[in-house]
């Protein structure tokens, strides 16, 4: 592939090319810098953190910030529970936003256009945490509120109307008479969805598994609120949040940034994994056209 | 490639483990909880036996929302735990969201039946007591002499914070003294001052001619978001004005006095003594710089104690002074803040347990070893004679002033637009002018007290033997209009 | 098509139930409704109750614990609340801003993605990296990266020789608001870069392929292929993307709480230091509450002349 690049590609276009790496190479640097300042700084001393300043390497090597983030919280029960969230939060999602998604791009009914207009106005009414109360009643109401899975029913259903428009938008890409065709060969509507459709929807299906997982993995006020009297249910965010150990004197913001660091492992590790099936993804569902 | 390949087949399995744990796991994991519980508990049934108690063990569940004190809290509870079968404490430290997370709590019947409170913690008593979710422990109290000697609790008393009338709610055992200044020695000194001036304005002056000695790297002053209520705001209080604005003599909010106050503070931003940008950064970033010698004046209360010889050692001699006054006389009392106190909860099961619980939190013993811990400083004049203050270290240099009391709450009123701190920052930084804020605070506070008059929401209260040196002894009266 | 239907639909009345039924389910009408119930199920419980749950405060001064009736107050106070309005203004500033700088950095970005420039696995996981740390690290050291006083900012520009006084990045009235918008960039652009990327793959390659052997450069491609096929999800994007920003409040509650003098205070952040009394000693949720329609009105308003100029701007491509 690169070899044929380089035969194809004239002297300027190589230099367009590499003209295109710089910029990409610095939007990178820029873009790193507070995370290699994060991942410096947790190895600092906290006073050292604390007063900020241009020199990113610590004094210092302390490595004591990670020994102690690691033996105060329970990393691999919060990375478990983070695992579960995501996980289940995304295979809502995906599920959810698929057919809904499938539907009001593919389906007219009355009162479409209605139902449609309460997705969108509901992602504009925000009462922000407030609504949590009236959430975690009902979730005591129904013996739920200890329970993970309180988060991913109000996580996957707070986060559906992003998916659901996303599919829909990526559905009305795709040329109606691919379903036309499937009709006609005798396909039912749940089939031409199931059989046709969803094959072609995997780049936008995979977009939404990544961005719900990584939904489920950052959610902080509702395990916070959910896992109140359950330590053992709390996900990362709840636990390293905790370390900052906030007491009658100054936060422990250099454990907590060892913690953070700590938490940021799992979720590269499942992006960059991921990512080679995502790309795999968004070329395979190509329609050819 | 390969190293991608080896990465994802590792997490994969690493995820497929974690995932099967999950249902095992947890459930394995609460079985063997259960099974070490029931043991334990069946020791304890042994033991109570085998002293020929046949009461049955009682946990009391405790919750904290306090963490710096957090080794010396279990260790002893492990150690009542130990001593006493038949009275298990069950303590647990919470994360953030206290006030929500109580009344969620409360909601959902998983509260405990002890929470920890402090005057910091901002919980409106009477809210609480009117939500019935606060046990008022004055019979307990009445019945139990020991505690009375200990806590001296009908001496500390505070309307609407820990009492409405007769009834106490919780009885503060420590206290977090009011502001002080904590300076740098050496900084001060080559600015030609041996210590920190009695009045705002000489210091003021101070600060300018240690930011001139400092050549644009030391400054006079470090503030933090919302300066105002820091330091500031003490000064004010101990010149003898209105605390929070509010006259308790005529009942009503009257911000008039802060003007002179409002314009020498200004001078501090106007003459450039502060160290820039320190009003964005947080209170923790602020003491790092005090303690890397970036400026010479930081204003905080007792708290720093631990802070500057534990957290952030300083390498250099700090000292502590008592704020200044506007005039060098001191009119009025300065706020501390009364903590270190236990609340019952109403849906406790055990009252009894509940208390002996707490009277064992306040018992003699384990408060001295609490404030030798430097943890807090003692509140009543008893455990300050009981406990040794040369272990607790800098703390001492915070001892309580004659002048420091708790004002009566003032009524709880609902402000339409900036509170009176966030304005008078407004006014020191530049951003208004102090009588366009004294009057606009003026209107806005009393419209919203008479507001909450009508609709019910709020009381006036008047004290009309109100002594500003002395806020806590005066006579109460809540009036409806 | 039309002429057909009418005649079809006279007959219709008269059919029996069964065979409604049986029409219904033949053009997948049970089904649509089975695929849609889940969705409209979660919709209701998770955020319409809630709603109507706190909409009954409108009327009254909710603390949390106890309410007291004030009538119609809370909607005249809101008709003379001058930081409210500063804020819906704030609020368009900060939006405007937010996504003329986002959008095209986040198209260009997943353009270049998707050629095979070296690297561009390793650059993907960069872009993404801010949108996975934790929220309250990250600020903490932009306002290392801000600080007056040590901070990194000035101390590079002040090596380049651009500035000669340090700037007061987030106490500086001129300057906050962009502050808070780099951090709003830098912790959103690769969200918006996976979307653009997963728009881009519905554009089949054989397109591409014969739009290069007929001599297309790399820019024509972009504008005469890449734009137009990707508009219906450009659309969809945007809206995401006006409908984000106008929403955003986390990271200026954590880098200048709305201040310096109110000059970063956007319309949710108002309303969450109401609800949560953050900023006034008492939580005051009833008011919070008209705010909060007030600005879903606003939003919705933004929304529905975006979709209008939208589709006009169809009918004329």
């Amino acid at each position: 592939m690169v070899k044929r690049d380089t035969a194809v590609y004239s002297r300027q276009a190589k230099f367009v090319r590499g003209l295109l790496f710089v910029f990409m190479l610095v939007v990178a640097l820029l873009t790193l810098y507070p995370i290699i300042y994060v991942f410096f700084g947790s190895f600092k001393e906290n006073k050292e953190l604390l007063v900020g300043g241009v020199n990113i390497f610590p004094e210092t090597f302390v490595i004591q910030n990670y020994i102690d983030a690691w033996e105060q919280a329970d990393f691999a029960t919060y990375t478990k529970n983070s695992l579960f969230l995501g996980i289940t939060i995304m295979l809502f999602s995906l599920i959810l936003s698929s057919m809904a998604g499938y539907v009001f791009a593919r389906k007219k009914f009355r009162g479409k256009e209605l139902i449609y207009g309460l997705f969108v106005a509901f992602m504009f009414i925000n009462v922000g945490s407030v609504s949590l109360r009236p959430l975690f009643e009902l979730a005591i109401g129904l013996h739920m509120n200890t329970s993970l899975w309180s988060v991913v029913l109000i996580s996957a259903g707070g986060g559906q109307a992003t998916s659901i428009f996303l599919v829909r938008g990526y559905m009305n890409t795709i040329p109606k008479e691919l379903d036309e065709a499937a009709k006609i060969d005798g396909c039912t509507f749940f089939q031409t969805f199931y059989m046709i459709l969803l094959p072609v929807l995997k780049p936008i299906l995979a977009t939404v598994a990544l961005l719900s997982f990584r939904g489920g993995w950052n959610e902080y006020i509702l395990p916070l609120v959910f896992t109140m009297t359950t330590p053992e249910q709390r996900p990362l965010t709840v636990g390293v949040n905790m370390l900052k150990n906030a007491g009658d004197g100054a936060a422990a913001w250099n454990i907590m940034f060892a913690g953070a660091t700590i938490a940021i492992v799992p979720m590269l590790l499942i992006y960059i994994c991921s990512s080679r099936y995502f790309i795999e993804g968004l070329t395979a569902g190509a329609v050819k056209g | 490639m390969k190293i991608q390949k080896l990465l994802c087949i590792f997490l994969a399995a690493a995820m497929a483990a974690s995932l099967a744990a999950c249902n095992d796991g947890s459930s394995s994991a609460s079985s063997a909880a259960g099974a070490a519980s029931a043991a334990s508990q069946a020791d304890e049934a042994d033991e109570g036996g085998d002293s020929g108690d046949s009461g049955e063990a009682v946990t009391v569940e405790v919750w904290s929302n306090n963490r710096h004190d957090e080794t010396y809290m279990t260790s002893s509870i492990d150690q009542h735990n130990a001593d006493n079968p038949n009275l298990q404490i069950e303590y647990t430290i919470m994360a953030d969201d206290w006030a929500n997370s109580i009344q969620l709590a409360f909601q959902a019947n998983t509260a405990p039946d002890i929470i920890s409170m402090s005057a910091s913690d901002g919980m409106t008593l009477s809210d609480y007591v009117s939500a019935g979710m606060f046990e008022s422990l004055s019979s307990y109290i009445e019945g139990d002499e020991t505690f009375q000697t200990v806590n001296e609790p009908y001496e500390h008393m505070y309307e609407g914070l820990n009492s409405i009338g007769d009834d106490i709610y919780w009885v503060p055992t420590g206290v977090r003294s009011g502001t002080r200044i904590e300076y740098n020695i050496g900084l001060m000194q080559d600015a030609g001052y041996d210590g920190v001036p009695s009045t705002l304005g000489e210091l003021v002056e101070a600060a300018k001619a240690v930011t001139e000695n400092g050549g644009g790297t030391v400054y006079g002053v470090g503030f933090t978001q919302n300066g105002f209520g820091r330091w500031l705001e003490g000064i004010g209080e101990m010149s003898g004005y209105n605390h929070m604005g509010y006259d308790y003599v005529n009942g009503v909010f009257d911000f008039s006095e802060w003007k002179p106050l409002l314009e020498t503070a200004a001078e501090i931003y106007a003459s450039g003594s502060v160290l820039p940008g320190s009003e964005n950064q947080g209170v923790d970033n602020n003491r790092a710089l005090f303690a890397q010698g970036s400026f010479a004046i930081w204003g905080n209360a007792s708290q720093e104690a631990g802070v500057f010889t534990d957290q952030f050692p300083c390498d250099f001699e700090w000292g502590v002074a008592e704020l200044p006054t506007m005039d060098g006389e001191v009119k009025g009392a300065l706020p501390c803040t009364p903590n270190f106190a236990w609340v019952m909860l109403t849906s406790a099961e055990d009252k009894d347990a509940c208390w002996d619980v707490i009277s064992y939190f306040s018992s003699e013993e384990f408060l001295k070893g609490y404030f030798e811990g430097g943890y807090s400083a003692p509140l009543t004049g008893y455990m300050a004679d009981k406990y040794d203050a040369s272990k607790a270290g800098r703390i001492a240099d915070f001892a309580l002033q004659d002048y420091e009391d708790v004002y009566p709450t003032i009524p709880t009123i609902t402000i339409e637009g900036d509170d009176y701190a966030t304005v008078m920052w407004n006014v020191i930084l530049g951003n208004v002018g102090a009588d366009e804020a004294i009057e606009d605070l003026n209107t806005r506070y009393n419209n919203a007290l008479e507001r909450g008059l009508a609709n019910g929401s709020c009381t006036r209260l008047v004290i009309k033997d109100f002594d500003k040196l002395n806020p806590s002894a005066g006579t109460c009266e809540y009036l409806t209009e | 098509m039309s002429a057909q239907s009418k005649t079809a639909v006279s007959p219709t009345r008269k059919r029996s139930l069964k065979q409604k039924i049986a029409r219904v389910r033949a053009e997948g009408g049970f089904a649509a409704a089975l695929m849609l119930a889940p969705s409209v199920f979660l919709l209701l419980v998770t955020s319409v109750y809630p709603f109507l749950w706190v909409f009954r405060y409108v009327a009254y001064d909710y603390n949390g614990m106890t309410s007291y009736y004030v009538g119609a107050h809370n909607f005249t106070r809101m008709l003379q609340d001058a930081t409210f309005w500063e804020s819906v203004l704030h609020t368009f500033e900060y939006a405007a801003l937010k996504v003329v700088f986002i959008i095209p950095l986040a198209l260009i970005m997943a353009v270049l993605m998707s050629r095979k420039i070296m690297g561009s696995g390793i650059f993907r996981g960069i872009y993404f990296m801010p949108t996975i740390i934790s929220a309250a690290v990250s600020s903490m050291v932009f306002t290392f990266i801000f600080a007056a006083y040590n901070g990194v900012l000035n101390a590079v520009l002040r090596a380049a020789g651009l500035i000669s006084q340090n700037i007061n990045w987030l106490g500086d009235e001129n300057v906050a608001m962009w502050s808070v918008i780099i951090v709003a960039i830098w912790g959103g652009f690769g969200n918006y870069m996976i979307y653009f990327m997963s728009g881009m793959s519905s554009i089949s390659n054989d397109v591409y392929e014969s739009a290069r052997i007929d001599g297309a450069n790399g820019m024509q491609i972009f504008w005469k292929i890449t734009l137009p096929m990707l508009s219906p999800m450009l659309k969809i994007i945007l809206m995401l993307a006006i409908t984000g920003a106008f929403k955003d409040y986390e990271s200026i509650m954590v880098l200048t709480q709305g201040g310096p003098n109110n000059r970063t205070q956007v319309m949710f952040l108002y309303i969450y230091q109401l609800i949560f009394g953050t900023n006034v000693k008492n939580p005051q949720i009833g008011y919070g509450t008209v705010l909060s329609l007030m600005a879903a009105v606003i939003v919705g308003a933004v929304t529905g002349i975006y979709l209008l100029l939208a589709r006009k701007l169809d009918d004329v491509m």
